[in-house]
């Protein structure tokens, strides 16, 4: 039980350890114009943002 | 994609505690790119969205509106591809943004990423200890 305990404490700490992991995510939305962009950018007022535009080459 | 995974290591992944949100917009540029070769292993980080974007809305618009933008901390400012969409290219901007007909708070911007890095890299730490 004890050993239990201590791997489920363990595996807790690793999540923990990674705060901002995400699951990559398996497809990519389609934008929706420079409004979900706009909108995006003005729910996110008071946060540092930054944008990227890229290529997948 | 060298940019999308750097900006990951260099950015995300050393400061895993910093207030900020990355909007990540793929589209192609060269006749071999496509949105299958999306590498979703890149910026998995929960900050960042990832969007598609056929019709390079948001590149031709920021390639249209490059002129309104007033960078407060610089950066070379050179883009000198004839091409008809702003790519290979961060814009970052501080806390109190906002967008009404353009952004305003634009930090700075630069093409290539891996070209202007060290800017990039250098004003990141400074909005994110502001």
């Amino acid at each position: 039980m004890k050993f239990l305990r201590s791997i489920v404490a363990v595996c807790a700490l690793a999540v923990l350890a990674a705060p901002h992991a995400a699951p990559a995510a398996t497809t990519l939305s389609q934008l929706r114009g420079i409004q979900e962009l706009k909108s995006w950018f003005n729910t996110f007022n008071g946060h540092t943002r930054l944008i990227f535009l890229l290529s997948p080459t | 994609m060298a940019g999308a995974r750097w900006a990951q290591e260099a950015l995300l992944a050393k400061h895993p505690k910093a207030d900020v949100r990355v909007f990540v917009i793929w589209f192609r540029m060269y006749p071999g790119d496509a949105e299958s070769k999306w590498p979703r292993e890149l910026l998995t980080d929960a900050r960042v969205e990832h969007r598609w974007d056929e019709p390079k809305t948001a590149g031709r618009w920021f390639l249209t509106n490059l002129q309104s933008l007033r960078p407060s901390r610089g950066g070379d400012g050179v883009f000198p591809q004839r091409v008809d969409a702003l790519w290979d290219s961060y814009l970052l901007f501080d806390r109190g943004a906002t967008w009404n007909d353009t952004p305003n708070g634009v930090l700075s911007w630069g093409f290539t990423v891996m070209r202007t890095r060290p800017q990039l890299l250098k004003d990141f730490e400074f909005a994110i200890a502001n």
